[in-house]
């Protein structure tokens, strides 16, 4: 069972959370839309295509892709989902987790930079900078329900819901949104980049991969909307109490999802990207949640248990 | 059995025979003394390592003897040191029949690798401090090789100062735990301390801050960035990857002496560790010199290893054994990981001055193509001391993570608050760590090259490949198999352990995490490759070459590429209070501009308002003193007739 959720998971989601997301902008611009699965049509097509490589790279360029696809593959095994364990288990595996994310942003950085393309040096500078922050404030938050919950894993996130207290919600619905400013900033989403830009200026993450193309776009474009999935299904362990059915966590995970797709959609219909200044402060906002959690964690959970 | 006292005598005797042999055979009679030398060092460390041996040695009523922390720091000596002495094979041939002292740099070198393993052999207080002290003369003058350039002196000397500044704190610490009179030996040493535990945190303290100088710990780092970049690149691999973690082998040697200590020490050696990782590394992203990025880099693997210790010390304080165990492991596996990716990034590094004669990285740019071996194993060096998995240096820094996540699960307040915050630092300095290696490859490495191709001199020693190659692959193997050099981290860690009064630990469980770790990297290994092997099949003669991209534009050139200062400009933007980044722009004005002007550079926080700031109060007091010496002979004789007077009338008295 747990493995066809996972497969579920990582093979058909990620492309159904793309479309979603795109179905959900043209409906609130007054169009019909695309097919729910384009995405999986695009990764198709990208699949069937020869490459141009630039004459500046390395051969780093070549394996940057699959080094980056695979990592964030992997770490998907790390992730449990609906109340089973994860298909790998590693005690505190979110550590590795984190860091596998990590390991597909260092590769993708180095191939960018390698084509020396001004362009895609800009993106993967803003890449590179505006993540930065994220890493400490998504262990700050995991960490901290580690603390409170005693568990070794992502399935300790379950506790703020959990904890009977009057702030567990609270500290859960902060969490959740902690995390959904993590899968836009992490899938390069309007307000942090806009995937839709036809501006290479003003891109992000599509600068960075302007000389990729054929089965490495198909693995980019993938790589970066399992990324979401992945973040989402974590969103999906702080609202799956502990012990719950495995109908009942199915549901929580689907619905998670779908409800993920869909405030993505709203959001990049209803502003624009913000200006690169003030990208930073929105990454922030992650940072000062993860404050907030750890300190009234801290002042109601632990201070209470003494 | 002496072997290990005749390994250190072998190593200097080496030096010595190699000032008589001819020019170019001089680092051959060093390195067949490294490594006869090395060998027979080694035995004994690798017997206390696995075989719990022990080794005494009594040179004439001079106590030095091996446990398994001096044991641990020993083998990693005698192994890097091999490798450096090789290194400078190639590297030195530039210098030859120059006017270089060839010479005495080869008997330097050995001094240096003697002193350090008699510093960690050392047992008493007088010992220790002569070898700690032969230490930093001999790296001192190995640091002023090319003394021709007033630049390298001046890094010398201020090198040599800060190594005196934490002599003279580390004399102050031991004669304050030598005052109950009970000898000179570590253990009469731990025997005062454990008699008067009040007064146990002013001495560790002033130990701390002279270990502290030593490892790079802000704000006594500032040698650093200095020395580094003057000297040799060897000498640069072997100061960085083994001889700054003497500091944090005498911290661990002074921990293990000294009785449990109190709370608030455990926190001091944390908080510096987080400080100083997070400063290093940050510093490390504005600099163009090839070689301070890596000092500064240095300073935050020193910062990693600091924290470890601290965690260790809060774990025996707070009687959590566990997590002290992983702090120790942590933190010494930190030692060994950084000893093998920083000797190879230095050696990089070197490769990369002696074939285009510039460290700056806003110069260089398309080497992979000239060095494609090189390049390979410095973006592995660069991803392994970013802390990614599948590398080494991820599972140091992971068993540091681990014990965070242990204190943060202690339920008590105030340890699980250092805990989570210890995370977060912690965390960031792994971001910030990927941004300054991507930084740093694609300076040197992606792209197309910024120097004229002429100017890049042909080859690729054999020597210097095949060390790449070897140090490259010992990070992928401890990263993909970390169980496999467990048992020579948990052998000092334990050590530790002991020391404080606690069993050592049933250790299945990271052993059995890290061999879970293994299994998930061979996975990730599997499924990248397969990934590889479909990419290939798919795109059989369907690649095609061309530019790179530009809107269309056909004639890119490497002058248009982008540049690693651009590349960390919005991070150091967003860092700006703390990135010590300096801007000076007059941008073109009017019409008719005149002359306009942009300049970056850097300023060390620390460095400034802290080291500068106290070297000019200082120099400002003893202004107030120089009527004393004045340079007037008559005075001087005063003075003398004065003092015999004074001294006479004390002995009549």
């Amino acid at each position: 069972m747990g493995v066809i959720i996972y497969l579920l998971v990582i093979i058909p989601a990620p492309f159904i959370f793309a479309g979603l997301i795109n179905r959900v902008k043209a409906l609130w611009a007054g169009r019909y839309g695309q097919p729910v699965l384009q995405p999986l049509y695009d990764f198709m097509k990208y699949m069937s295509k020869g490459q141009v490589i630039s004459t500046a790279t390395n051969p780093v360029f070549k394996a940057a892709q699959a080094v980056s696809a695979g990592a964030v593959i992997v770490s998907s095994m790390l992730i449990p989902l609906c109340g089973a364990s994860p298909v790998f288990t590693v005690d505190y595996g979110f550590i590795v987790f984190a860091y596998l994310l990590g390991l597909s942003k260092f590769i993708s950085l180095i191939s960018a930079m390698d084509t020396g393309s001004s362009f895609e040096g800009m993106g993967a500078s803003r890449e590179a900078s505006f993540t930065a922050f994220i890493e400490p404030s998504f262990f700050v938050i995991i960490a901290t329900a580690a603390a409170v919950s005693g568990m070794d894993s992502f399935n300790g996130l379950a506790t703020f819901a959990a904890s009977n207290l009057p702030t567990g919600w609270v500290i859960a619905w902060l969490a959740a949104a902690a995390m959904l400013v993590m899968i836009l900033t992490e899938g390069s989403r309007v307000p942090v980049d806009d995937p839709a830009t036809h501006l290479e200026l003003t891109m992000i993450h599509e600068a960075m991969v302007l000389d990729n193309s054929g089965p490495d776009m198909a693995l980019i474009s993938y790589t970066v909307n399992l990324k979401m999935v992945l973040l989402s299904a974590v969103i999906a362990l702080i609202f799956t109490p502990a012990g719950v059915s495995t109908g009942a966590a199915v549901l929580i995970l689907a619905g998670v999802l779908f409800l993920t797709a869909v405030i993505i959609g709203c959001i990049e219909s209803v502003m624009a990207r913000l200006r690169m200044t003030h990208v930073p402060q929105f990454v922030f906002f992650m940072s000062s949640m993860a404050v907030i959690i750890f300190c009234s964690a801290f002042i109601f959970v632990l201070a209470a248990s003494k | 059995m002496s072997l290990f006292i005749y390994g250190i005598v072998i190593i200097i005797a080496g030096g010595l025979f190699s000032a008589f042999a001819a020019e170019n055979r001089r680092v051959y009679a060093a390195l067949a003394a490294v490594l006869a030398g090395g060998v027979m060092c080694l035995i004994p460390a690798v017997n206390v390592l696995f075989f719990h041996g022990t080794a005494v040695y009594d040179l004439f009523g001079i106590i030095f003897s091996l446990d398994p922390l001096s044991a641990f720091f020993s083998a990693i000596i005698v192994v890097l040191s091999f490798f450096s002495v090789l290194y400078s094979v190639p590297y030195m041939k530039g210098y030859y029949s120059k006017e270089h002292a060839v010479t005495s740099h080869y008997i330097f070198l050995t001094i240096l690798i003697a002193s350090m393993l008699m510093v960690t052999a050392a047992r008493d207080a007088v010992a220790f401090m002569i070898s700690w002290e032969i230490m930093a003369l001999s790296s001192f003058f190995l640091v002023i090789f090319e003394n021709g350039k007033k630049e390298v002196v001046d890094a010398g000397i201020y090198y040599l100062i800060m190594s005196h500044i934490s002599a003279v704190l580390l004399i102050c610490g031991f004669a304050f735990a030598l005052s109950g009179g009970a000898g000179l030996s570590f253990e009469a040493i731990g025997s005062v301390m454990a008699n008067n535990r009040g007064q146990v945190f002013l001495p560790f303290i002033l130990f701390f801050s002279g270990f502290a100088i030593k490892a790079g710990l802000v704000p006594g780092h500032t040698w650093l960035p200095k020395a580094h970049p003057a000297a040799p690149a060897h000498i640069s691999a072997l100061m960085s990857a083994i001889m700054i973690e003497m500091g944090i082998y005498g911290t661990a040697r002074i921990i293990m002496i000294f009785p449990p200590m109190g709370v608030p020490a455990g926190y001091v050696v944390l908080f510096f560790g987080i400080l100083t990782a997070l400063t290093g590394i940050l510093y490390s992203i504005s600099q163009r010199d090839i070689k301070k990025a890596l000092a500064y880099s240095s300073i935050e693997n020193a910062g990693i290893m600091a924290a470890g210790l601290g965690l260790g010390m809060l774990g025996i304080s707070y009687n959590r054994p566990y997590m002290a165990l992983l702090g120790f492991i942590g933190a010494f596996l930190q030692v060994l990981n950084h000893s093998i990716f920083k000797s190879l990034l230095f050696f990089g590094s070197g490769t990369i001055y002696r074939r285009t004669h510039t460290l700056d990285v806003e110069k260089l740019g398309g080497l992979s193509k000239k060095m494609p071996v090189l390049s390979l194993c410095f973006l592995l060096g660069c991803a392994a001391i970013s802390g990614l998995p599948p590398f080494n240096g991820f599972i140091s820094e992971f068993i540091i993570f681990l014990s965070m996540i242990q204190a943060a699960q202690t339920r008590v307040i105030a340890l699980a608050a250092a805990g989570i915050i210890g995370l977060a630092g912690l965390a960031f300095t792994g971001s910030m760590a990927v941004i300054s290696f991507t930084r740093l490859y694609s300076g040197i490495f992606s792209g197309t090259a910024r120097l004229d191709n002429a100017k890049i001199e042909k080859g690729e020693g054999v020597i210097e490949t095949l060390i790449f190659m070897i140090l490259a692959a010992a990070s992928l193997f401890i990263g993909l198999f970390p169980q496999a050099v467990y048992n020579i981290v948990y052998a000092p860690a334990a050590a530790m352990l002991a020391s404080a009064g606690m069993s050592p630990l049933n250790n299945t469980a990271l052993a059995g995490q890290l061999s879970g770790l293994s299994g998930l990297f061979l996975i990730l290994c599997g499924v990248v490759l397969a990934i590889m092997a479909f990419r290939s099949v798919l795109l059989k003669n369907r690649v095609k070459s061309g530019n790179t991209w530009g809107c269309a534009y056909k004639a890119p050139t490497s002058r248009m590429q982008y540049t690693t200062n651009s590349y960390a400009a919005p991070f150091t933007a967003i860092m700006e209070p703390f990135a010590g980044k300096k801007e000076v722009e007059n941008p073109p004005v009017g019409i008719f501009p005149s002359a306009a002007e942009y300049k970056t550079g850097f300023t060390d926080f620390f460095e400034k308002y802290l080291i500068n700031a106290a070297g000019k109060a200082g120099r400002g007091l003893l202004k107030l003193f120089t009527w004393i010496q004045n340079g007037s002979l008559q005075r001087y004789i005063i003075y003398t007739i004065i003092f015999l007077a004074l001294s006479i009338v004390w002995a009549v008295r």
